[in-house]
């Protein structure tokens, strides 16, 4: 009996050791399996970089190649279009000659009143604009204001300096702009005109009626409704998007910085000067480095944490036989739904050095001392940068987690049960089938989450503010983005300037990496690897 | 045997899955359980060395009535997210259309140019986009908030226009026969037949005024009549208001959010919908 127990027992543990000796494999295996993934990935992210440089310098050495042709072509057409231009003039009758001079006057000859009469108002109003105040913006947009707001030369009859208005070149520089794009459209517009007057008399000529004008308004919805649809939407780009980028762009030029600022003073071109002192000045080559540095290592790190976090948050939430399954979801769905300045919110309080979860940790007596998670006390780099990254992961895996969870159920299980029949474990499984399906699917919304996350102002200013503020830093801290920066130099310190070529370069580093990416994910889309 | 060991296997599995899943649910549950506690607390001042309150009270949403702006602010944002998210997907619609069905000389070249405005820091224009306000004295108004929000709309057209590249060209050519015009086929056969995306574009336009504090702050300026909730609540957390409005901020901020979130939750499906670009329909 004893000698039976005994031979049970030692099975027992024996078997317990197999177990344990198994699970070892198995945790060997999964490390192995995992530094050979990341190993094969890093290869082929490393190959497929080298094979794009490569094809990058090729297309760019072709299109330096075929440059003197294509603008030779160009120059042709151009010349072409000047030639049937100036024809037109020659061989044209008295009403498309009269058309050269006063817009529409070719249409309301070929019996087009109206739509001739819309071209020569709109001349008119543009004559009568140039002469009241688009000719002075025009000459402004050059010079920016030519005397400055003065105080002290003249006094007033009690003896104060009188303050004299001068130049806004603020102003100046945004009616200037304004001024150049209803040149340009001007200009666009007097070519139709010309095109148009020209075409109704072809018709005319031929012994036909041009196109009446109720025509014209009835084409607008029909087959060029396009022209209809886009015309108040490309107004509001113009106005919201396209005028206020140029003069963003434009100020790069400029000395508008917190010595020069309107009214008070005047600022002026400086041409290239700030894009250079981005690399020049100690000061600001020693903040915009690290800053870039630590902007792309966030980006990086921010996008993939939540992309893999999500995925597997996905796979165990779908996994078979779970319970409670839509309690969960909601639970996790409930980050994305609050508004984010207020999830933001909380968690800067909650993780203050005062906060809840110091005052959890201390009364578990998990810690000695309350932890500086946002580096409001110490300068401390790596901290808060930790927590910046872990907070974002909570905000973010719950995103990936609802979009990738359709993504995982519309993978074709035949997939599946053909690579387990060839022996495959789960790991394999993952890392061959659920990943790069996964990713073939969620491609562009990974590209959208790293440009996303370049820019992703509201959790830094919000967390942490930028901080810590570190001395050798210009007007930053160790968590700052560029985006937060660019803010500070701007809304705090009316370094306009300055910001403005910070944004320009960090639109440079979103744009190169976007089309790269894009690029790469359009070439996959055309293997058509898992089209059904 | 061998089944009954994956059986074992499988609900071992189970078991740990749950359980990592509900400690995963308690770290994303804390801090809302805690915000929500703060709303409700009775005690005075910021931050308490506790992590349940003393006590509990409902004097916090009274005062956020009484001696804030809030309601105020409440409607200022309900008026814009209303108005933008209307404007907003009747643009975004618009353009998806032309850009989907209409063969054009200008139609490549507007959308590399979108793709490439897109990729701008948004607010670095912000400031520019201010002084234009400015100069049409329409700075510090719900005005201008809503045309900044919906003038944007036009370059958001990608995820729609796939979807109306999805509707079967043949529809519209039916139609046509039928003596339809393009203006007609747009309203009588797209839009009807584009539910999930318009609700995708009408929800993404009427949360964001929710969250934006940082173009609404730069625009509305000092107007604080004007104010919506983000900039209002953003304002009860500066350092002299943070010590005695911190529980009004609570309480304002799950006023905000139970709405929010109750849109946001009924129409999840949409939202996942419009990411993946209909590549998913889960």
């Amino acid at each position: 009996m004893d000698n039976d127990r005994e031979s049970i027992g030692n099975l027992r543990r024996k078997i317990f050791r197999r177990r344990l000796h198994n699970m070892e494999v198995f945790a060997a295996w999964v490390a192995v399996w995992t530094v050979r993934i990341l190993f094969g990935w890093l290869i082929w992210l490393l190959s497929a970089l080298a094979a794009e440089a490569v094809g990058i310098a090729i297309s760019v050495a072709d299109f330096f190649r075929s440059l003197p042709s294509r603008i030779a072509a160009l120059g042709k057409k151009i010349r072409g279009a000047m030639k049937d231009f100036a024809l037109g003039f020659v061989h044209g009758n008295v009403w498309e000659k009269l058309s050269y001079v006063f817009m529409g006057f070719g249409n309301i000859g070929a019996g087009q009143y109206i739509k001739g009469g819309i071209f020569f108002l709109i001349e008119a109003g543009f004559v009568v604009f140039m002469a009241l105040t688009g000719g002075s913006a025009f000459v402004g947009f050059f010079t920016l204001g030519t005397h400055a707001q003065s105080t002290g030369e003249t006094v007033d009859e009690w003896g104060n300096p009188v303050v004299t208005h001068g130049d806004n070149s603020l102003l100046m520089l945004l009616f200037g702009v304004c001024t150049i794009l209803i040149i340009i459209a001007f200009v666009c517009i007097y070519f139709s005109s010309v095109k148009s007057g020209r075409a109704a008399w072809a018709v005319r000529k031929n012994g036909e009626r041009p196109q009446c004008f109720k025509k014209d308004v009835f084409d607008l919805f029909d087959k060029k409704l396009y022209k209809t649809l886009l015309f108040v939407p490309i107004l509001c780009i113009l106005a919201f998007t396209v005028i206020p980028l140029i003069y963003m762009i434009l100020m790069a030029f400029t000395s508008y910085d917190h010595e020069h600022l309107p009214p008070a003073s005047l600022f002026d071109w400086i041409g290239f000067d700030m894009f250079g002192q981005v690399f020049t000045s100690a000061k600001i080559a020693g903040t915009f480095f690290p800053v870039l540095g630590w902007t792309l290592l966030w980006a990086l790190l921010a996008t993939v944490m939540c992309y893999f976090g999500g995925i597997l948050l996905a796979l165990l939430i779908n996994k078979k036989g779970i319970l409670g399954r839509p309690v969960f979801r909601t639970v996790f769905v409930l980050t994305i739904a609050i508004p984010q300045f207020i999830t933001l919110l909380t968690m800067n309080n909650f993780l203050h050095i005062d906060g809840p979860l110091n005052t959890l940790l201390m009364d578990w007596g998990w810690i000695r001392e309350r932890i500086d998670f946002l580096g409001s006390v110490k300068n401390d780099a790596i901290l808060p940068r930790i927590s910046v990254l872990l907070v974002n992961l909570w905000i973010g895996v719950p995103y990936t987690m609802l979009i990738t969870t359709g993504v995982l159920m519309n993978i074709p299980k035949d997939l599946f049960e053909a690579a387990k029949l060839d022996g495959a474990n789960p790991v394999t499984l993952f890392a061959r089938i659920t990943l790069p399906y996964v990713l073939f699917v969620t491609g562009p919304y990974l590209i959208q989450q790293f440009i996303g996350n370049i820019n992703n102002f509201n959790i830094i200013y919000l967390l942490t503010g930028g901080g810590p503020a570190v001395p050798d830093y210009h007007i930053a801290g160790k968590t700052d983005l560029l985006i937060t920066w660019l803010y500070k130099l701007t809304i705090e310190q009316n370094d306009y300037n300055l910001g403005a070529v910070i944004g320009i370069y960090t639109f440079a580093a979103s744009a190169i990496f976007s089309i790269f990416a894009y690029s790469k994910t359009s070439a996959n889309k055309n293997e058509g690897d898992f089209q059904v | 045997m061998k089944g009954i060991g994956l059986k074992a296997r499988r609900i071992t599995g189970n078991v740990i899955a749950e359980i990592v899943l509900i400690v995963l649910s308690l770290i994303w549950l804390v801090p809302i359980v805690w915000i929500i506690l703060q709303a409700f607390r009775e005690e005075a001042g910021a931050i308490t060395y506790t992590f349940f309150p003393k006590g509990l009270t409902f004097n916090n949403f009274v005062r956020l009535f009484r001696d804030t702006l809030f309601l105020r602010w409440f409607g200022n944002t309900l008026l814009v997210a209303v108005c933008s998210c209307v404007l907003s997907t009747l643009i975004t619609l618009m353009v998806a259309y032309g850009m989907s069905r209409f063969q054009f000389k200008m139609r490549k070249p507007f959308m590399k140019i979108a793709l490439i405005l897109g990729m701008f820091p948004g607010f670095m224009s912000m400031v520019a986009v201010y002084y234009i306000l400015k100069a049409f004295h329409l700075d510090g108004q719900l005005v201008s908030l809503i045309l900044v929000y919906s003038g944007g709309a036009g370059l958001g057209f990608y995820v729609a226009k796939g979807f109306f590249d999805t509707i079967s060209k043949s529809l519209d050519e039916a139609a046509r026969l039928d003596g339809a015009t393009s203006w007609q086929v747009f309203w009588k056969i797209i839009v009807p037949l584009s539910k999930p995306i318009i609700v995708y574009t009408a929800l993404m336009a009427f949360i964001s005024p929710w969250s934006d504090f940082i173009f609404a702050k730069v625009i509305l300026g000092t107007n604080r009549e004007q104010y919506t909730v983000a900039i209002g609540l953003f304002e009860f957390l500066d350092t002299t208001h943070k010590s005695t409005m911190f529980t009004c901020f609570a309480a304002g901020s799950i006023l905000v959010a139970v709405p929010v979130v109750l849109l946001f939750i009924f129409l999840q499906r949409y939202y996942v919908e419009g990411i993946t670009g209909g590549a998913t329909k889960g």
